[in-house]
């Protein structure tokens, strides 16, 4: 049993020139999101008048959108949201997922068979839509609350500009894959000799889950992790899109679509902008996220 | 046999019920309902009525069980919020066929399109077609519809005038492709990568080296040995993938002006008109839900490996 990611498996890695790839892309996308704020020409929310549907050029690098918004300032904020729900929601589908599939999986029993029950069911109902009623529902119960813990999340929500609930919901629908995977192998590891000798030597079953299971669960989990970041931001960007999502002013690369379609037929750059930006950050993460997994365990490849 | 087929029906029920409670709590749990005292300049006594119509004034619990018994009983959906006299049911029957027609399209196109670029990839493993393969099933599962349809419009209608920019006219008129092969590509590119690596794990069974190692041809071992048993997965993987041109529909349909559910679904997201939201929901979810159940059992029922569990 080997600990996460080996320097075998990091040489192995290093030789596919595409996974080096979409790694620096992904490095880059994250230096220029935390830099947002340095790199951004102009405010995200700043409307020039003059500039309205502006072509690219040397005042609006990418141009300016219907509302006479710098294209370029508006992109660069947006990849901090992108990010920003793709790496929280990602601990929210850690936080549930492996302490419920170890559990499922070494206890097994009534609980296990609950609990699997429970996931296939959710794991039934069409993901985007599933996704949507969610949010329409926290949404609403945060937006309505008048006192409570709930009011207090309604202040977070519209102090991150509605970045909290996407997380909770991509949160909440995430956990279920990674749940059954952790399951499946906390499942067959409890038959091995080493969690039987951790047992014989009288170790809390708490402890033994921690330090036995937990190790040598970590390549999958980090593999299901990595390609549910790109999920959460196909997520973000759908949400967003459908106006139930990230609330403007504040940028998000699904509202910046939703915007530019209205006027794609005349001005389609200030579509195009937005729409390449995601598609590549997609493609750079989902990449990734399929080399990891090829390196870590060839046999799970599709 | 028995046993799997009722627990598996078991769980379309349970599904169904998860849905309509989450759907139901939605509906009504919400703070501000449509007809809330305040909100419109109605009187109270018309407010009253309206709330009496929409049967808003009975406690929740009689409200959950006699939509659902409604459901269930008549497959009625209640009436919508926003069009006056106009049922969910209604709504559905105008939208609905122009979506099937689209799905339909897109699916035969992804089955057209998928199976064969996969095949071909297995093949000629290792060679420059079997790389292009995998980019495609990478890139297909990766670039969002909501991405693809406006690159695909301005591409091909604004800057190249080739097709209609949006709209429909049914399904052999060339306003179909755009939306169509929107929603097409994204399951084209899973069963391309599906019927990859299908096809590779029965080109290295026993059975196909012994029908080579007889003299078969090299085309009629992948035809009527390799291909055939290479199918039967692959198959049941398209059942899953209808759920992707289901919820595709929201975004491709909204974006390419196609009359479907799935753009009504959206403007009544936006409306808050929530019966219609709701009654869709429950359609889509259990369109998908009772695909893939009877994919499963037909996979059941062709394959004597399967076990029932």
């Amino acid at each position: 049993m080997t600990g996460f990611l080996g320097s075998r498996e990091l040489r192995r890695l290093r030789r596919n020139h595409v996974a080096v790839l979409a790694a620096a892309s992904v490095v880059a996308l994250t230096l220029v999101a935390a830099a947002a704020q340095l790199l951004a020409p102009y405010s995200f929310a700043a409307q020039h008048p003059d500039a309205i549907n502006a072509s690219p050029g040397a005042r609006f690098v990418l141009g300016a959108d219907g509302l006479g918004r710098d294209i370029l300032s508006r992109l660069l904020h947006g990849a901090r949201i992108s990010l920003a729900v793709g790496l929280l929601s990602q601990v929210l589908v850690l936080g549930i997922g492996v302490p419920l599939g170890l559990v499922a999986g070494y206890f097994r029993g009534r609980v296990d068979a609950a609990l699997m029950q429970v996931v296939d069911v959710m794991l039934a109902i069409p993901d985007l839509l599933f996704v949507i009623i969610l949010s329409t529902l926290v949404n609403g119960l945060v937006a309505g609350a008048r006192h409570g813990p709930l009011l207090w999340l309604d202040q977070l929500n519209r102090g991150t500009s509605g970045v909290l609930v996407i997380v909770v919901v991509v949160g909440l629908t995430g956990w279920l894959p990674l749940a059954r995977l952790v399951r499946g192998q906390a499942l067959s590891l409890s038959q091995h000799e080493f969690v039987e000798a951790a047992r014989a030597s009288g170790i809390r079953a708490p402890r033994l889950l921690a330090r036995h299971l937990l190790p040598n669960v970590l390549d999958t989990v980090v593999t299901t992790v990595a390609l549910g970041i790109p999920r959460a931001i196909f997520l973000e960007a759908a949400l967003s899109f459908l106006g139930l999502g990230i609330q403007p002013p504040t940028p998000s690369w699904g509202i910046m679509i939703a915007e530019g379609i209205a006027s794609m037929r005349f001005v389609p750059h200030v579509v195009m902008a937005p729409a390449v930006v995601l598609a590549l950050s997609m493609l750079a993460f989902n990449f990734l996220g399929d080399s990891l997994r090829d390196v870590v365990d060839p046999k799970l490849r599709v | 046999m028995l046993v799997y087929v009722v627990r598996r029906i078991l769980r379309l029920v349970a599904v169904m019920l998860t849905v309509y409670t989450l759907v139901f709590l939605v509906a009504h749990t919400i703070p501000g309902g449509p007809f809330e005292e305040g909100d419109l300049p109605i009187e109270a006594s018309a407010l009253a009525n309206l709330r009496k119509h929409y049967r808003l004034d009975q406690p929740l619990w009689r409200q959950y069980v006699d939509s659902l018994w409604a459901i269930v009983r008549h497959g009625d959906l209640g009436p919508s919020y926003m069009s006056a006299n106009r049922s969910v049911n209604d709504i559905l029957a105008d939208y609905v066929p122009v979506s099937l027609s689209l799905g339909l399209v897109a699916m035969g196109l992804a089955v057209a399109l998928g199976i064969p670029i996969g095949l071909l990839a297995a093949i000629r493993r290792h060679s420059p077609v079997d790389r292009a393969a995998l980019l495609f099933a990478v890139l297909g599962v990766s670039v969002p519809n909501f991405v693809l349809t406006p690159i695909l419009i301005v591409g091909l209608s604004v800057w190249l005038r080739w097709l209609p920019s949006g709209g429909w006219a049914g399904v052999w008129s060339p306003r179909v492709i755009i939306p169509a092969v929107a929603l097409a590509v994204a399951p084209a590119a899973g069963l391309a990568g599906y019927t990859r690596s299908a096809m590779l794990d029965v080109l290295g069974a026993d059975y196909v080296r012994t029908a080579r190692a007889k003299g078969v041809s090299p085309v009629g071992v992948i035809a009527r040995h390799a291909f055939r048993n290479a199918l039967i997965p692959v198959l049941t993987i398209a059942g899953l993938y209808l759920a992707r041109v289901v919820t595709g529909s929201f975004f491709v349909e909204t974006i390419a002006a196609v009359p479907g559910i799935g753009r009504y679904f959206v403007t009544s997201i936006s409306t808050r008109d929530y019966p219609v939201m709701l009654g869709t929901t429950l359609l889509l979810a259990f369109v998908v839900a009772s695909v893939n159940l009877i994919v499963d059992l037909l996979y059941a029922a062709v394959d004597p490996r399967i076990r029932y569990r």
